[in-house]
C-alpha cells in the first residue's frame, strides 16, 4: 500500500519537477501589486538543498497526507497561476474577479489551461537561455517537457508572468499548499509548528505563507470530485507519457 | 478586496466559535453588515474553522443562506464581513417567551421557517457541503421573515474521500444517533437529524433532546424514538460506541408528546415529516429535497416558489 502511495508521489514529484527549473523572476521584481508581494513572499534566497522526491518522503514521513492532498495542491497551483497570470490589474474588483474564475473551473477547458501554462513556462525557459542554464539542476525533466509539451496547443497569452513555480520557491509552495489542503479537507491535521518544523520553515514563516496562499487561492479551495479526478487523470497520463519518453531515450 | 476603513464598528453582537462578531456600517453604502473578527493565532496561524467558513461561504450563494460578502485582511487579524441579519433563532424563540413557560410558534410561522431552513440545507448538499452545526442559535433571521444558514466554522466538504471525518461534530442537542454511537461515515443525514429536532423545537419552544453528555443523549432519543435493533436499523450493533445494555424501549407517538407544549393543535402530516426526519436509521432519514417534497410543504410547491 506504501508502496503504491510513494508511486503516486514520485509522480506527483515528476511532474512538480517538471515545472520546477523554469524560472523567469525578474518579472517581478518589475510588478508591484500586492499579488506579487504574495508570490513573492514565497521565495527563498537559495535553492534548498533537499530535492522535491526527498521533501515529500520528509512530509510523508511526519505529516502522512492522503493522495487527494497531493492533487489537491495542483489544482491550487493551477488556479493561483490562473489568478496570478491571467487577472493581473483587477484587484478593485475581486467579486467579479472570483465568479469569473469559478466558472472557469466549472467548465472542462481547466485542463487546457493547465497545459499551456505547463507550455507557457518552458517557453519561458527558451527564451531565455541564461536563465536555464543557471538552473540546470534537474536535466530528466528537459525531456520531460518534449513529452508533454507534443499534445500541448495555444501558447498565445505572452503577457507577463507574475506566478512562476521555479527551484526558489516550490518547497514553500509545497508545505504551504499541504498546510492549507489539509487543514480544509480533513478533520484530522497537525500544527502549524509541526508543519513548520517537517517543512524546514519557522513558524512564523509558515503562519505568513499560509495566509499569503489563502490569499492567492482568493479563498477558493472547494474542489468537486470531479474536477479533482481530472486532475488524476492528466496526472496518470503524464506519467504515462514520461515513461514512453525514457524508454525512447534509452 | 475591501479596505477596513470602508467600515465602521459599531456595537458587539456577539462571540462566535472562534472570533468576534460587531455590527458594522459600509460607510459608502450606508448598509449595516455584520463583521466577524478572526484573530491570527501565533501558534495555529489561520484558523481551520475561518478557512473552511470563507472557502464554502464564497461558494454558496442562495437566499436562505448568509452572504459572505468581502474578506479583509489586515495585519493580524481577518475581517468577514456578512449580510446583516437581525437576530438568530434562538433569540427569536425566546423573546416570545411569556413569563417562565416557554411556547412553541404559530405553526404557519414554523412552516415557513423550516421551508427555508430545508431549502439552504439543500442548496448545501447539492454542492457536496455538510453543515454538521445546525441548531437555532446557527439560523439567522432578518425582520423580513427570512431565515438563513449561518455559522460555517464545522462545515466540510464531502465526496472526496479524505477518510477523517470526526465524531465531535454538532452541538450535542443536534447530534444523530448514529454520530452519538461513533460513526465516522456520515453524510447528508446528520444535517437532517438536527434539522428534526430544530422542527420539533420550533413546535414547543423547547429543545426537543436536552442532554447533557453522550449516554443522556442516546437515552433521551431512544426513549422517545424507540432502542434500534438490527432489524430496525442494518448494522447498529457494529457502531464503535453501540452498547448491548442499552435499555429497550418502544417508540412513543410523537403528537401525544409534543401537543401539550405547542400554541396550535398539531395535525398528522407535520407529526409524518418530523418522523421522517427523526429516522433512527441514517439511511432512513428523509433527504432535504425529500423534505422539500414532504405533503405539508404542498402549498408551498403547488403556487410556485415564493423566490
Amino acid at each position: 500500500m506504501l508502496t503504491a502511495l510513494l508511486d503516486k508521489i514520485i509522480k506527483s514529484n515528476d511532474r512538480l519537477a517538471l515545472m520546477g527549473p523554469d524560472s523567469n523572476n525578474d518579472l517581478l521584481m518589475n510588478k508591484d501589486n500586492s499579488m506579487a508581494q504574495s508570490v513573492l513572499s514565497f521565495r527563498g534566497k537559495h535553492i534548498p538543498q533537499i530535492s522535491l522526491e526527498q521533501y515529500f518522503q520528509r512530509i510523508q514521513k511526519y505529516c502522512p497526507i492522503t493522495n487527494d492532498v497531493f492533487i489537491s495542491l495542483l489544482v491550487y497551483f493551477d488556479r493561483i497561476s490562473k489568478r496570478c497570470n491571467n487577472c493581473v490589474p483587477s484587484q478593485d474588483n475581486p467579486d467579479g474577479e472570483d465568479t469569473n474564475n469559478k466558472n472557469g473551473n466549472d467548465n472542462d477547458n481547466n485542463n487546457d489551461y493547465y497545459n499551456s501554462n505547463i507550455n507557457n513556462s518552458s517557453n519561458n525557459s527558451n527564451n531565455n537561455n541564461n536563465n536555464s542554464s543557471n538552473n540546470n539542476s534537474n536535466n530528466n525533466s528537459n525531456s520531460n517537457n518534449n513529452g508533454i509539451n507534443e499534445k500541448n496547443h495555444n501558447s498565445q497569452h505572452q503577457q507577463l508572468q507574475i506566478f512562476v513555480m521555479d527551484s526558489y520557491n516550490i518547497h514553500r509552495l509545497i508545505i504551504a499548499g499541504v498546510t492549507v489542503s489539509t487543514k480544509f479537507f480533513s478533520d484530522l491535521f497537525y500544527s502549524n509548528s509541526r508543519y513548520a518544523r517537517v517543512g524546514g520553515i519557522s513558524l512564523q514563516e509558515l503562519n505568513n505563507l499560509e495566509l499569503q496562499f489563502l490569499l492567492m487561492c482568493d479563498f477558493h479551495l472547494l474542489i468537486s470530485v470531479e474536477e479533482l479526478q481530472r486532475y488524476a487523470d492528466l496526472l496518470a497520463r503524464f506519467w504515462q507519457n514520461n515513461l514512453k519518453t525514457n524508454e525512447n531515450l534509452n | 478586496m475591501s479596505s477596513s476603513s470602508q467600515f465602521k464598528q459599531l456595537e458587539k453582537l456577539g462571540n462566535g466559535t472562534y472570533a468576534t462578531v460587531y455590527k458594522g456600517l459600509n460607510k459608502t453604502t450606508g448598509v449595516y453588515v455584520a463583521l466577524k473578527e478572526v484573530k491570527l493565532d501565533s501558534e495555529e496561524g489561520t484558523p481551520s474553522t475561518a478557512i473552511r467558513e470563507i472557502s464554502l461561504m464564497k461558494e454558496l450563494k442562495h437566499d436562505n443562506i448568509v452572504r459572505l460578502y468581502d474578506v479583509i485582511h489586515t495585519e493580524n487579524k481577518l475581517t468577514l464581513v456578512f449580510e446583516y441579519m437581525d437576530k438568530d433563532l434562538k433569540k427569536y424563540m425566546d423573546s416570545r417567551t411569556t413569563g417562565n413557560s416557554p411556547q412553541g410558534l404559530e405553526l404557519s410561522l414554523v412552516k415557513y421557517f423550516q421551508w427555508q431552513l430545508f431549502e439552504g440545507i439543500s442548496f448545501c448538499h447539492e454542492n457536496k457541503i455538510l453543515h454538521r452545526d445546525l441548531k437555532p442559535q446557527n439560523l439567522l433571521i432578518n425582520n423580513k421573515g427570512q431565515l438563513k444558514l449561518g455559522d460555517f466554522g464545522l462545515a466540510r466538504a464531502f465526496g472526496i474521500p479524505v477518510n477523517t471525518f470526526s465524531s465531535e461534530v454538532v452541538t450535542l442537542w443536534y447530534r444523530a444517533p448514529d454520530v452519538l454511537m461513533g460513526s465516522r461515515s456520515y453524510s447528508t443525514s446528520i444535517d437532517m437529524w438536527s434539522c428534526g429536532c430544530i422542527l420539533a423545537e420550533m413546535l414547543t419552544g423547547k429543545p426537543l433532546f436536552p442532554g447533557t453528555n453522550d449516554e443522556e443523549q442516546l437515552k433521551l432519543i431512544f426513549d422517545m424514538m424507540g432502542t434500534p435493533t438490527e432489524s430496525t436499523w442494518p448494522t447498529v450493533t457494529t457502531l464503535p460506541k453501540y452498547n448491548s445494555n442499552f435499555s429497550i424501549q418502544v417508540p412513543k407517538d410523537l403528537k401525544k408528546l409534543l401537543q401539550p407544549f405547542t400554541k396550535e393543535q398539531l395535525d398528522d402530516i407535520v407529526i409524518d415529516l418530523l418522523n421522517g426526519l427523526l429516522q433512527l436509521n441514517p439511511s432512513m432519514r428523509l433527504s432535504a429535497k425529500q423534505a422539500l417534497h414532504h405533503p405539508w410543504f404542498s402549498e408551498y410547491y403547488q403556487q410556485q416558489p415564493h423566490q
